[in-house]
């Protein structure tokens, strides 16, 4: 799985360095090439790419749990797909393939208001 | 729930005609009704309703691996974090510091509360996750506890029955024994289907029930499913204790009872004489009867027999306190005090109630094994059988099962009550599996009222069918060889009215016998006395006779003699030459002659 827009090494939640704006950092964690993991990333990614007209900094990492399972279990993940954002001091939660657009739209939108 | 002793008796083990791999659980009763704990590498599900101890199940049995296989865990939970747990067994006397041990490794799969559903997903997270942890520990059990959190949250039956397979197969595929603790409400159609389909999955189902009565709540065990072994299907019950979860079954691992040939004196000579010597050992007896019939004192002079040969016991009591009972035995002249000095003579007293058999049992049987009785006295059996609790008749079985198992001699008394039917029931239910049954009944008669002993069974020994009055007294208790008189048992004051009237007529009948005697006698020396009569007349017919053949002779002599006389005078004139005095007879003779 390749990440898109990977952040910066070292960058915490807080999104130094990218503006006034706090950035948004998004975790999907994904199983390997299981059908809910796929269409997950699949329906991220068209969600995100439907908002990068938004003046808003977006990190997306996508992490496969067998590849990495230290991080799952670190971060609490117990269902896959899940999906974690970050900004600033706000945390979500998604879990689930990411099939309702309507709602991941609304979420994100939350996370990136103030 | 720490069985200390569990490392030398239970390696896992293999039922007969079955090769399917255990491991114990540790938890008393359950390996017994498992016939060996759970299936090793395989998943096994326990369900039931909330509070009915599933958690402590689970928790108990990897823990006693922990500690006597000292296999590493993994606990994961999706409902309680580990705080909760903690304070949880911290009622136990477990030590708590075993949740720090570092081969035991806790997971807190919960799902986030903030967590928004989008869609469909899975567990392969958790699982990946679970993966390297495994490996890294080298974990070989592992429980998931109240997965039901995880799989309500999942859309629909379908997703659900997905989980818990993949669940399954990395079960199967990660080599480790697994337990899974699902809630179930027993209503509701999800709820039903998700229980359903465990049954059908897994390797193994039990089920906790807890069911509140009006004595308390009761708890039962049961295992639903045990692929690949048999295993005992009834539900059984279960206490949870300061030790953790006690299943209250004490089924021997299907082998033959020692057996013995001795016996042991039941404490009165005379009953033992009747039971070619007393009780067999190992073997079980009940002695019934109706209140009052002194079958405790009977009882306990089995025990007091035993302590005095040295053999340890144990008297369960129901009915009375240690000292009412020590007093009350001294009143017969047992004493028992020495005994309990000794420490050869354990009393346990349950008088307040409140508790379940199943309680009852559970303090019983640690006592016995904590004493190592040899020989056991329960007064009365029937305390365990009383308010149509489901599971008496198998708390007794299961009571007298251990103490048969381990080589003790039990003595049961039990009330029979006329009025109550189930009691009654239940008693003949206890006779089936006791080996001896006295019975002491009142026999009431002329205004008395004695005890009878009958021995209604005795199995192994040839035993009078005849009653014998039971009496107690300064000295002990004493058998007293039984009256029969005109086909009835009499005791007491009818008894001894009974032996007068027998010497009366006994009496009369000597009485009979010398007159007869007298009679005889008499005219034996009646005949006697005619045959002397009769004797004498035959002496005096004979001198008669002698007289007559005398006079006889007299005449004829004198006859002659006139004769010759006669003959005499005329010769003299003839110059005859003096006759030769021949006899007159003689001339007589020839005058006879010459005329004739």
């Amino acid at each position: 799985m390749h990440p898109v827009d990977p952040p910066p090494d070292g960058m915490d939640a807080s999104g130094e360095g990218a503006g006034e704006e706090p950035a948004v950092y998004l975790r999907l964690y994904v199983a390997r090439s299981t059908p809910n993991s796929v269409r997950a990333e699949r329906n991220l990614t068209a969600v995100l790419a439907s908002l990068k007209h938004e003046r808003v900094l977006r990190f997306l990492e996508v992490i496969d749990v067998f590849l990495q399972p230290r991080r799952a279990v670190t971060e609490g993940v117990i269902v896959t797909p899940t999906l974690i954002g970050l900004r600033g001091d706000k945390r979500i939660v998604l879990m689930g393939d990411l099939a309702d657009r309507s709602q991941l739209e609304g979420v994100l939108a939350g996370l990136s208001k103030d | 729930m720490m069985n200390e002793k569990a490392s030398t008796a239970q390696a896992p083990s293999v039922p007969r005609g079955r090769t399917i791999e255990k491991v114990i659980t540790g938890i008393p009763g359950f390996d017994e009704i498992s016939f060996g704990g759970l299936p090793r590498g395989r998943l096994t599900a326990v369900v039931g309703s909330p509070g009915a101890g599933k958690t402590v199940f689970a928790l108990q049995t990897i823990i006693n691996r922990l500690i006597t296989l000292e296999e590493p865990c993994i606990f994961v939970t999706f409902e309680e974090p580990l705080s909760r747990i903690r304070s949880n067994i911290a009622s136990f006397d477990w030590k708590a510091e075993i949740l720090d041990n570092p081969m035991f490794r806790f997971v807190d799969a919960r799902l986030p509360e903030q967590a928004v559903m989008t869609g469909a997903f899975d567990i392969d997270g958790l699982l990946a996750g679970l993966t390297a942890l495994v490996e890294e520990s080298g974990a070989r059990n592992i429980v998931f506890d109240g997965i039901d959190m995880l799989l309500s949250s999942l859309q629909d039956e379908r997703l659900e029955r997905q989980e818990l397979l993949r669940l399954g197969h990395w079960i199967s595929n990660s080599d480790i024994s697994a337990i899974v603790t699902v809630k179930t409400f027993g209503a509701g159609n999800r709820d039903q289907i998700r229980a359903d389909f465990l049954l059908y999955m897994t390797d193994c189902l039990i089920v906790l029930t807890e069911t509140v009565t009006a004595t308390g709540s009761s708890r039962t065990i049961r295992i639903a499913k045990y692929r690949g072994s048999g295993f005992a299907g009834n539900p059984v019950p279960v206490v949870i204790g300061s030790s953790g979860i006690d299943v209250v079954a004490f089924k021997g691992q299907r082998v033959d009872y020692p057996t013995f040939l001795d016996r042991l004196s039941s404490g009165v000579p005379r009953l033992d004489a009747l039971l070619n010597g007393g009780y067999l050992r190992g073997s079980s007896t009940l002695i019934s009867g109706s209140p009052g019939t002194s079958k405790t004192s009977l009882a306990v002079s089995f025990i007091a027999a035993a302590c005095a040969r040295g053999d340890r016991a144990l008297l369960v009591s129901f009915d009375e306190s240690g000292s009412q009972i020590v007093a009350n035995m001294s009143s017969i002249g047992i004493d028992l005090a020495p005994h309990i000095e000794s420490g050869l003579l354990s009393i346990c007293s349950f008088l307040s109630g409140g508790r379940s058999p199943e309680q009852f049992f559970v303090e019983i049987r640690n006592q016995f094994e904590a004493d190592r009785t040899d020989c056991l006295v329960i007064d009365p059996i029937s305390a365990l059988l009383k308010t149509d609790y489901p599971f008496s008749a198998m708390i007794c079985e299961n009571l007298l099962d251990m103490a048969k198992s381990r080589g003790a001699t039990v003595v049961c008394t039990s009330l029979l009550d006329q009025a109550s039917h189930s009691i009654e029931l239940s008693a003949s239910q206890v006779s089936t599996i006791a080996d001896t049954w006295l019975h002491v009944s009142y026999v009431a008669r002329d205004g008395e009222r004695n005890r009878a002993l009958t021995i209604i069974k005795s199995r192994g020994t040839g035993h009078s069918n005849q009653v014998r009055q039971l009496v107690l007294e300064a000295s002990g208790i004493d058998l007293v060889d039984v009256y029969v008189a005109e086909g009835e048992v009499l005791m007491g004051s009818g008894r001894a009215q009974k032996e007068a009237e027998t010497e009366r007529l006994h009496v009369l009948e000597q009485i009979v016998a010398e007159r007869q005697r007298l009679n005889r006698d008499r005219q034996l020396a009646e005949a006697r006395a005619q045959v002397q009569a009769a004797a004498l007349e035959l002496g005096w017919k004979q001198r008669e006779a002698d007289l007559l053949t005398l006079a006889e002779k007299n005449r004829q002599e004198v006859y002659r003699e006139a004769a010759i006389e006669r003959l005499g005078l005329r010769r003299a004139t003839d110059d005859l030459p003096p006759a030769d005095i021949s006899t007159t007879q003689d001339i007589l003779q020839d005058q006879n002659n010459a005329s004739g």
